[in-house]
Formats: C-alpha cells, structure tokens, sequence
C-alpha cells in the first residue's frame, strides 16, 4: 500500500469517485429527460399565428406553445376553429372561425420570410408543414396568391 | 479455528442483522456492509464472505419489504464482496502495516473509497437483477436504482468505513490479538 504515500493516488481515487457519481447522476437525468420528451413527444416550441380575414382585420395568437413534429394544421386547429376537408389533393381547410372559403375566395397560409422581410407562401399542405420554433404564419383570406399586407 | 473465534464471529453476525433491522427506517443506511467488511479484515475472505451470506440469510427471509428468492440471493452473494475485499486488503495491509496505529488521514480516505467502489458493485449487481427480476431495462434499472436510494448507500458507506474502518479494526485487534491477526509486530 505504498501508494496511500502519494497525495496524487489520494485526489486519483477521489477524483474516480466524483466521476462515478457524477455519470450515474447524469445518465439518471437523461432517462427523465427522455421519458418527458416521450411522454409529451416532443419538445415544446412557440410559433406565431395570424389570420387576416382580408377585410383588415386580423386576429393574432403569438407565442402559441406546440410541440416539435406538430404541423401548422395542428397549431391552427389548436388556436381557432377550423373546418377542412379531406380530398385528392390532401386536407384543406374550409373555413377559420367560421369564415369559409366561397366562389374564388379561400385560405391560403404564408410564412414570413425574415431574410428577405416579407411573406412567402408555403406550396404545401398544413398537414404536412411542420412547425420549427419561432416560425411566423398568417392565415389570409383571398380570392388571389397575393401576400398578406 | 478457536472457540473465541466462532463467538466472534457469530457476534459479527448478530450485529449485522440487528443494527439492519434497527435501521431499517433510515433506508439504504446500514452498518452491516462495515460489519461484514471487518469479519473478512479479521479473519480471511472466506469467513467474511460466510458472515455476509449468513447475515443475508436471517435478513432477507424476514424482511418487512417482502422476499424475492433472485434478489435475496443476489443481496446474498453481493453482500459476501464485503467479506471478500476485507480479507484480501488484510493481506495487502499485513505486509506494510502494524494494525493501524498509523494517524495517516490517506488510509481513511483510502477505506472511504473502498467502501464507496465496493457498494456501487453491489448495488449495480443487485440493480441489474431487480431489472431482470421485474423484466425492466438493464440499464434503467442500474441508473434510476442508483438515484437517490444507491446514492444515498454509497455515500453513507464511503462516510462509514472512511472514518470507522481504522478504529474498528484496532478495536478487532485488541480482541482477536495482534499475534493472531498475522501482522508482523514491530
């Protein structure tokens, strides 16, 4: 035991110890972790929702908590009341708090580009766009692909 | 092996179970693993490992939290490491030591680890056949076993043979005699 003369072998073990620990401490706060992202399956993320009913008038949810892998049909239907449609060409949406598509004039949604400053509209269905942290979306009223003032 | 030896043995054996059960509301605390360590300093790895399986043996079958025939033999077989680890450092300690009437501060630390090193093998053993027991994950098992209630048996054991390991084996040598500890006198 001629080691237990040398300080070093001392702070070595000790050293050891702390790093035991500290691996089972970590790997225990992991498996929380893991079991919460499970549970609510994803991580939670905020995004913006506008809807402009193209009459000036436009009804903003800010900072709406979701969760990662939601898409923004899902975020949409979570903030107002949505009627859609299921068809050929995907799910569409009908109406937004109780606002529906008639003759020309329907819903389309844009993202806002923070690059270039301006809204760029999304060529895919809300069913299948998800949702990243962040993200800005309006919901605009129109007869046209015209970007939301 | 003498008279005097089998009764303090079967001392060490009553010791373990009844501060076990005495402690049994501070959970996970417990000086059977120190007490067991000691057999196996005193008197070689086989009797400490003995004095482990035996205290095992009364414990886990009358035991207020239930009985499990895998974990009891696990609890069982892991508890004889203690018994085991005594009676091998006994060996490394006799060669360099006579008894510990050293004050080195590194000795203390020394058995502080040891205590620590030696109840994180048994609680990851007897972790990973409560898993299999209970058909969870292995390593879900070993982890969340290991927070807080192995945390808590490790540290309480680092605290227990750091500072009680010296004294108690001197008090074990003035019972059981330096001559016959196989320590060469100086």
């Amino acid at each position: 035991m001629a080691f237990l003369k040398n300080r070093w072998a001392i702070y070595a073990m000790l050293f050891a110890c702390w790093g035991l620990v500290a691996s089972f401490l970590a790997g225990y706060y992991w498996l929380q972790y893991k079991d919460i992202v499970d549970r609510i399956s994803g991580v939670l993320i905020s995004v913006n929702i506008g809807v402009d009913y193209g009459n000036d008038t436009r009804t903003l949810y800010n900072n709406t908590k979701t969760v990662t892998g939601a898409t923004l049909f899902d975020v949409t239907k979570q903030v107002s009341n949505v009627t859609y449609q299921v068809g050929v060409w995907g799910t569409e949406v009908v109406s937004i708090n109780n606002v529906s598509k008639q003759g020309s004039f329907g819903w389309t949604y844009w993202i806002w580009n923070s690059t270039g400053r301006s809204w760029s509209i999304v060529w895919e269905n809300a069913d299948k766009y998800r949702v990243t942290n962040e993200e800005t979306f309006v919901w605009y009223y129109q007869n046209d692909f015209n970007p939301p003032p | 092996m003498s008279s005097r030896k089998v009764a303090i043995i079967a001392i060490l054996v009553a010791l373990a179970i009844a501060t076990n059960y005495a402690m049994m509301p501070l959970y996970n605390i417990k000086l059977m693993d120190i007490i067991v360590f000691l057999g196996g300093f005193g008197f070689g790895p086989f009797v400490g490992a003995l004095i482990g399986i035996m205290s095992w043996t009364v414990y886990g079958t009358l035991n207020p939290l239930g009985f499990s025939i895998h974990i009891w033999l696990a609890t069982m077989l892991s508890e004889s490491i203690y018994g085991v680890a005594g009676g091998l450092i006994k060996k490394s300690f006799a060669e360099h030591f006579s008894g510990f009437k050293r004050e080195q501060s590194s000795v203390y630390v020394f058995f502080g680890v040891l205590g620590f090193l030696l109840t994180l093998t048994y609680d990851v053993i007897t972790n990973i056949v409560f898993g299999y027991v209970y058909t969870l994950s292995i390593l879900v098992a070993v982890i969340v076993g290991f927070v807080p209630f192995g945390l808590v048996h490790v540290i309480s054991n680092a605290f227990f043979f750091g500072l009680g390991c010296v004294p108690a084996i001197n008090a074990l040598l003035n019972v059981i005699g330096v001559e016959n500890f196989g320590v060469p006198e100086k």
